[in-house]
């Protein structure tokens, strides 16, 4: 597969299609790392294994290390990432031509201890989508998909008010309100974000347990029916706050009030960027 | 007993002293929360883990507190916000990268100018260590002047030596004047052991990292944009550093607040006009560097780092100091 993929990368870098490849190499400690390559004689430096958790989506907006209009970007994409990338499509931060897209076909990833990640096990898309992507690479997997039954939202919605808060004060408490949340995410995008607006100074940024729950129902919401379930933000948590517990709580709003799921679709608007006469209504009293 | 000179006491013994000392004071030490290690406030002596990997959080957060209210706003003007100074803590198994941290923060903070709060903080609580009997894949104490049988920083360092013995070093008049004598007298053959497993632990730092002799000739490469287009400008590194040490002021309401803040954020150096010197993310991961091995020791005579490894380990796209910072002279001189 590897083979593959550094081919694809050098044809690309070679024949100019794109001018910076992004993909998945290793540091020193023998780790995955995101790499940013600019020359064919660099794909030498491209790994896959199970260890490339990491949705690269989140650097095309980083306007720090890729400026779009400067010329095409290719990155790779699993099929969770390919999600991300559509609904940055649709949300018009990246345009399909400004991009090649590698698709990888991945058979689940695994944390630093060798378990397969959560987010694996539901997952519906490990073969990414050949009519999206410009190469997809890797044999078609064929597994029965699981349904998601959010049994771990549900877990949280059975309980009372009072226990409920208790648990995110728990979990919030430990926040260290160190953002690796909304930077890894691929759709926390905005070049200025509301946590940093300082006149007025919508969240405190000190870190108390009642300015990080601002702070983490704030994120959930700006999250609402766009987020795709690609669990970076978990992933990038030092702390563990089971983050994909929130987000998916509003896919679950979201696919249960307006039939809608984030990330199928480029074309697609979000329910809650969007006016239809058929909307519902039933819940305005 | 005279300084410098060790004793031996059994588990039991030692957990009844811990038991007894710390009596009436806030008792800080590692937890597991959710399978991973903590540094937090707990109940007892008891809640406290004896055996323990490289905690996520070190022991900054409660010296340097994630929020500090400075003043506040009452009806007759402004009012110093004062922490409780008279509220006496123990700080329990601080591993010995943490506790020299805090002998790298006292240089800022209690110099010239001291803080009101770190001062108040550090002076209301004795620091009792714990020796690393091996280093975690991370560590590499030993590049930037640590060890991990060092005494830096504590009042009391514990040592592990089998059999469930322990030796303990009183490491200054307060934690002499808190711990008071106890155990036996360490004979040469408990010594030798102490010195065994300190040479066996320093052994077991397998990173090491290399510091460029001339790093500000390195400043204008284009290696720092290389090594940081991975970096996601978040706070993990700073954050759990335990030298890292940048806050921001802010109004909350009738409070006058300090919180953490990190040269990683977008809007660190953006001053109110939207001029911002350092506004490129690559300017901003170059400065943590320079800031921890270059501008510190200059202006403090120690590195602004202790080798414990939580950034690398904790960092969500993997971005290694050790070898950003080792590779400087191969690859980052202009």
């Amino acid at each position: 597969m590897i083979g593959k993929i550094r081919e694809a990368a050098k044809r690309m870098l070679d024949d100019g299609t794109v001018r910076l490849f992004l993909g998945y190499g290793k540091n020193g400690l023998g780790d995955t790392v995101p790499v940013f390559l600019k020359h064919k004689e660099d794909v030498e430096a491209l790994y896959w294994d199970e260890t490339c958790r990491y949705n690269l989506t989140r650097y095309l907006t980083d306007r720090d290390v890729i400026c779009l209009e400067e010329g095409p970007v290719g990155v790779i994409v699993k099929g969770c990432d390919q999600k991300s990338l559509k609904v940055l499509i649709s949300e018009k931060q990246v345009e399909r031509d400004e991009i090649r897209i590698v698709g990888v076909v991945c058979s689940g990833m695994k944390d630093d201890n060798e378990e397969i990640l959560s987010k694996c096990g539901t997952c519906d898309s490990w073969n990414p989508d050949e009519t999206f992507c410009d190469i997809v690479i890797g044999q078609t997997v064929e597994r029965k998909i699981e349904e998601d039954e959010y049994s771990d939202v549900e877990e949280v919605e059975a309980l009372d008010p009072a226990q409920r808060e208790k648990l995110w004060g728990k979990y919030f408490d430990r926040c260290l309100r160190c953002y690796a949340c909304r930077n890894v995410c691929p759709l926390c995008y905005c070049k200025e974000c509301i946590l940093e607006q300082n006149d007025p100074e919508w969240v405190p940024p000190s870190a108390s347990k009642e300015n990080n729950f601002y702070f983490h129902i704030i994120r959930a919401y700006h999250l609402t029916g766009r987020c795709t379930d690609c669990g970076e933000c978990e992933r990038a948590c030092p702390v563990g706050i089971p983050l994909r517990t929130i987000n998916r709580k509003m896919i679950k709003a979201v696919k249960d009030g307006f039939d809608f799921v984030a990330g199928k679709d480029p074309e697609a608007r979000s329910p809650l960027t969007r006016f239809r006469r058929d909307d519902r209504e039933d819940f305005i009293t | 007993m005279s300084f410098g000179e060790k004793t031996v006491l059994g588990k039991d013994e030692l957990f009844r002293i811990l038991k007894s000392i710390s009596e009436g004071c806030e008792i800080i030490g590692p937890v597991m929360e959710d399978g991973k290690p903590y540094f937090r406030p707990v109940e007892g002596v008891e809640d406290v883990a004896w055996d323990f990997d490289t905690t996520v959080n070190g022991i900054k957060e409660f010296f340097f507190p994630r929020r500090s209210v400075l003043y506040e706003q009452t009806n007759d003007g402004i009012r110093p916000f004062d922490p409780e100074t008279d509220k006496k803590r123990i700080v329990l198994f601080s591993r010995p990268c943490d506790a020299r941290a805090l002998t790298i923060t006292d240089r800022l903070f209690m110099g010239e100018n001291q803080d009101r709060v770190y001062g108040a903080l550090r002076a209301n609580t004795v620091v009792v260590g714990l020796s690393c009997e091996k280093a975690g894949p991370h560590c590499f104490c030993l590049s930037v002047g640590g060890s991990p049988f060092g005494t830096e920083g504590m009042d009391v360092s514990i040592t592990a030596v089998g059999d469930d013995e322990y030796v303990l070093d009183m490491v200054t008049d307060r934690g002499k004047a808190f711990f008071g004598n106890r155990g036996r007298k360490a004979d040469s053959k408990r010594l030798q052991e102490f010195e065994t497993l300190k040479k066996r632990a320093e052994e077991s730092v397998e990173r090491t990292m290399r510091i460029p002799k001339d790093l500000p000739s390195a400043f204008e490469s284009d290696y720092w944009k290389e090594v940081s287009a991975a970096c996601l400008k978040c706070g993990v590194c700073t954050y759990l550093c335990p030298t890292c040490h940048c806050f921001d002021i802010v109004d909350e309401g009738f409070y006058r607040v300090r919180c953490w803040d990190t040269c990683s954020f977008d809007t660190f150096s953006r001053m109110a006009s939207g001029e911002d010197p350092r506004k490129d993310k690559y300017m901003r991961y170059r400065q943590r560097v320079y800031h921890k091995f270059s501008y510190y020791k200059e202006n403090f005579g120690v590195y602004g780092c202790v080798g414990c490894g939580r950034c690398t380990k904790h960092c969500p796209v993997k971005t290694d100091i050790v070898e950003i910072v080792s590779s400087v002279d191969e690859k980052g001189m202009p």
